[in-house]
């Protein structure tokens, strides 16, 4: 059904092809000025200087205030246009002017000609400036973009103990930056794209030649090229356009605010996505191993960055299971728990009006209503509703005899187990699941959870991320990955790269043990 | 294919939510039932017995938690119901009780002397604790002197709910000689259908406690009661087939009295030769231990002495284990020294031309003549020489 869709997406953009419009540029100044005013509305934040050249050869200059670097502009391009009318007066047409201005006045970095007036008005729009001269077919674009930009912070959403303090921001090209500052190598590549029919953001693909399969490469650039929409506020518009299956919970894309975390991806042979504006890097393909790694892992020593995830996929297993289950074995499956816990359960369950599946899901609800609201809040208010939900509201219920003192703890652990989960969007799914899971055991008891149990693994063997198995190296079995699994081996052992990338070179080190 | 495939699919989902959530039955709606107890009502015929099943059903809030306790409320309830199938008599309970009774928990089966001195009531009652599916084969097993249901009335200071406590008394096997190791209901199935001459343990009244040891000596053929052993019985009999594991050795060396921990036991029986009426069995048993306690002032770290004891504590084993064998062989004609298992396992042919004479008929079995062969070891000593000085030091 998927693929359908894919199908049809593709036929909707070729018939769109071929309509966006090139206009010509006149020789004309007023001509020229109008007509830019028309095609952008004239707005507010639009400055057009009008300068005269040389033997009075009438001149403009045109740039949007907010996206340009004004000192720039004053300095290096209108004094020295002002200030040099005996060199100008050299020239005898205007484009030989224009020429003369490019190679000798103007003291800016990247200078282009252009004559379509569609490329004027997006690179004008994205902070470059305008240089008109009366007469000339042709005007310079003057690389002179600057706005105002969040400075580089710790990123938020992943703070690490031990680790790089550095994250994305919304620049792409301070984003770039960031990553080359850590693999400092000529085959490191950023193909650059343009996203959005409005928007016209830039996508960079970032990847190293001769590491990365290109038949990863491939498949990116063509799901890529594939998008057609407005605008990609972020770069979750783009993780979902591309991703092989939209109905599956599993996020098929890693999303990262860390550089270190991108620039270890690209050397093991993924691909990262950067969009412009987002501080969201994306990162493919992935596997479901990858929802347990964290950076940190790396960072720390071999024992405890495999400690780290063995307690990872502990937990990743209790907030699935766990309070299906508490569900299972009190509704059905009484003869499995220990006698005296039996006991216990029997008699804090003693008064509670509902049945243990009720139970849990009243309070997994209020679980998610906590964590919701505590997202939503201002971070102090939402420390606040933490300890008031989670305290409070679990004290009360238990003493009003709603819920079961073990319906409180079973749900607590599965929450607190749910964030040790270091990829949230994996997190959230798992969560998702547990009700699943919930219903399941409520209706088939112990068996009703296998089922689910083998329909989820049945589903992950089947999906695919970018076309590598997202069950691998489990399944396909790649025993030479397991290094870096549910174990994490030291740092020497680690001299070879995934091989379910099925890299181009397959050593990152000839140490061999 | 007269359906459609989406049609298909949602009739099946449909039957999993529809009939979902049968045997639902939460947790609180349990009565766990902990411990049973078969006392005999009645004997209506030859064959046909009427049985008193007595039920202990688990109060969980009377077992109170740990910041709270229980408030003066009782943490069992004991219901007993007459029948004479055990099925149909497990259903009335339904009628008395408000919860229904679950088995799954059950720890304990207390079955009377009385039940098990009728001819073949033992074995037929245990087939619906083996056959029912929510039996646990660990339910352990174990007589009672005098009425059953009275055991599951004491109530000891320490524990809740007598069966937990019957449960936990049965742990304590490796302490003395005359506790054997409980018995579980899956044993008993294969003691039954092995038709040898087996024992159980016994449990009795002690004021408010229960006391546990001894055994009960049952034919295998008729699954009867044929009497009990005492505790010296018992711990010869221990000796000899393994079902003790540790206990205490008290032995007299030159009027000074001396108590040896066992720490294990080994035994060994051979066959050593085929006569019929005059069988041959060699019985052969290691036991290590400690020196736990002695009187008197004499070293215990010179080798002679220690051999001394060595060899008083391997007459006291003869002793005890000749009582046994005695006892088995003469009063009791019961074969319960495993020696019909031996031949079963070694002689297999001339365990099928003897054993429908062994424990009657011809009774081979009291006619065999058993040797047996102690030798003890003294480990280790104790954390000290001596306590006193003495002349003979």
């Amino acid at each position: 059904m998927g693929r359908n869709i894919f199908r049809r997406r593709k036929m909707r953009q070729e018939s769109t092809e071929g309509e966006s419009f090139s206009a010509e540029l006149g020789t004309d100044l007023d001509k020229n000025l109008q007509d830019l005013q028309v095609m952008i509305g004239s707005p507010g934040d639009l400055v057009i200087r009008r300068v005269t050249l040389g033997v009075n050869v009438n001149a403009a200059v045109a740039f949007i205030s907010g996206l340009s670097n004004k000192e720039a502009i004053h300095n290096d391009l209108i004094k020295n246009m002002q200030r040099n009318r005996e060199k100008e007066a050299g020239s005898d047409t205007p484009d030989e002017l224009l020429k003369q201005m490019q190679l000798d006045l103007i003291s800016i970095g990247s200078v282009e000609n252009t004559n379509s007036l569609d490329k004027l008005t997006i690179d004008l729009l994205s902070g470059k400036s305008v240089v008109y001269v009366d007469g000339a077919a042709e005007v310079l674009l003057l690389g002179t973009e600057k706005w105002e930009t969040r400075s580089i912070d710790e990123p938020i959403s992943e703070s690490l103990i031990r680790g790089p303090r550095e994250g994305f921001v919304e620049n792409l090209q301070t984003n770039m930056m960031l990553i080359r500052r850590h693999i400092r190598d000529p085959n490191l590549r950023f193909d650059t794209n343009e996203v959005g029919r409005r928007s016209k953001k830039k996508l960079v693909v970032c990847y190293m030649e001769g590491i990365a399969n290109p038949d990863i490469i491939k498949e990116v650039n063509h799901r890529l090229s594939s998008i057609d929409m407005d605008g990609a506020m972020e770069s979750g518009y783009i993780e979902q356009w591309i991703e092989d299956s939209y109905l599956s919970p599993f996020p098929q894309m890693d999303n990262t605010e860390r550089p270190d975390k991108v620039a270890s991806s690209v050397l093991q042979g993924k691909v990262g996505i950067l969009l412009d504006g987002s501080p969201f890097a994306l990162i493919a393909p992935i596997t479901i191993a990858n929802a347990f790694k964290s950076p940190e892992d790396y960072y720390d020593r071999w024992l405890i960055g495999t400690f780290l995830r063995f307690i990872r996929y502990i937990g990743a297993f209790i907030t699935m299971f766990l309070p299906a289950l508490y569900i299972a074995l009190v509704s059905y499956h009484q003869g499995m728990i220990p006698s005296q816990l039996a006991f216990s359960i029997a008699a804090t369950r003693e008064g509670v009006p509902f049945p243990a599946f009720v139970e849990a899901i009243i309070m997994g609800i209020t679980m998610e209503l906590l964590r919701e609201a505590g997202a939503r809040l201002p971070r102090t208010i939402g420390q606040t509703i933490g300890i008031v939900g989670g305290l409070v509201i679990g004290e009360a219920a238990v003493s009003a005899g709603i819920v079961s003192p073990i319906m409180v703890i079973v749900v607590a652990l599965t929450a607190v187990a749910s964030f040790t989960i270091p990829l949230y969007s994996v997190a959230i799914s798992f969560r998702l699941l547990r009700f699943g899971f919930m219903i399941a055991a409520a209706v088939l008891g112990l068996y009703g959870i296998v089922l689910v149990y083998i329909m989820i693994n049945i589903h992950i063997v089947n999906l695919k991320s970018m076309g590598v198995p997202y069950s691998t190296p489990f399944a396909p079995t790649f025993i030479k990955d397991w290094k870096d699994l549910v174990l994490r081996g030291p740092i020497p052992m680690m001299n070879e790269r995934p091989r379910n990338l099925q890299p181009k070179d397959k050593r990152s080190g000839n140490l061999r043990r | 294919m007269l359906l459609s495939k989406k049609l298909n699919l949602l009739l099946l989902t449909m039957s999993i939510f529809l009939a979902g959530c049968w045997d639902r039955i939460d947790i609180e709606e349990r009565g766990f039932v902990i411990g049973t107890a078969l006392d005999l009502a009645d004997q209506k015929s030859n064959e046909d017995y009427e049985v008193i099943m007595t039920n202990q059903f688990v109060i969980p809030a009377g077992l109170g938690s740990i910041t709270e306790g229980s408030g003066g409320q009782e943490a069992f309830m004991n219901i007993s119901e007459t029948g004479t199938s055990l099925f149909r008599t497990n259903r009335k309970f339904s009628q008395l009780n408000s919860q229904v009774p679950f088995y799954q928990h059950l720890k304990v089966l207390l079955i009377s002397d009385e039940v098990m001195k009728q001819p073949n009531l033992f074995s037929d009652m245990m087939d619906f604790y083996i056959r029912d599916h929510a039996m646990r084969r660990s339910i352990r097993l174990v007589v009672a002197e005098g009425e059953a249901r009275d055991i599951l009335n004491l109530k000891p200071k320490n524990v809740n709910v007598p069966s937990m406590y019957l449960d936990d008394l049965m742990e304590n096997v490796d302490r003395n000689t005359s506790t054997i190791k409980p018995v579980h209901v899956g044993e008993v199935q294969e003691l039954i259908l092995n038709e040898q001459s087996y024992v159980l343990p016994i449990v009795k009244k002690a004021g408010d406690q229960a006391e546990y040891g001894n055994v009960v000596v049952i034919n295998g053929e008729s699954n009867q009661m044929v009497g009990s052993l005492d505790e010296e019985e018992t711990a010869g009999l221990g000796f000899v087939n393994g079902h003790t594991e540790g206990g205490v050795l008290e032995i007299q060396v030159d009027d000074d009295l001396i108590a040896i921990e066992i720490t294990e036991i080994k035994q060994n029986m051979n066959i050593k030769n085929r006569q019929k009426d005059q069988l041959r069995v060699g019985i052969s048993i290691d036991i290590k231990g400690n020196i736990a306690e002695h009187f008197g002032g004499r070293s215990v770290l010179k080798e002679q002495y220690v051999n001394k004891i060595e060899k008083s504590a391997e007459k006291k084993v003869k002793e005890l284990v000749g009582n046994t064998i005695e006892e088995v062989q003469g009063e009791l004609n019961t074969d319960v020294l495993g020696i019909g298992k031996t031949l079963y396992k070694f002689h297999y042919d001339f365990w099928q031309k003897i054993k429908n004479d062994w424990e009657k008929g011809e009774n081979y079995f009291s006619s065999a003549v058993i040797d047996v062969n102690a030798n003890v070891e003294i480990d280790r000593v104790g954390s000290n020489d001596r306590i006193k000085m003495s002349e003979g030091g």
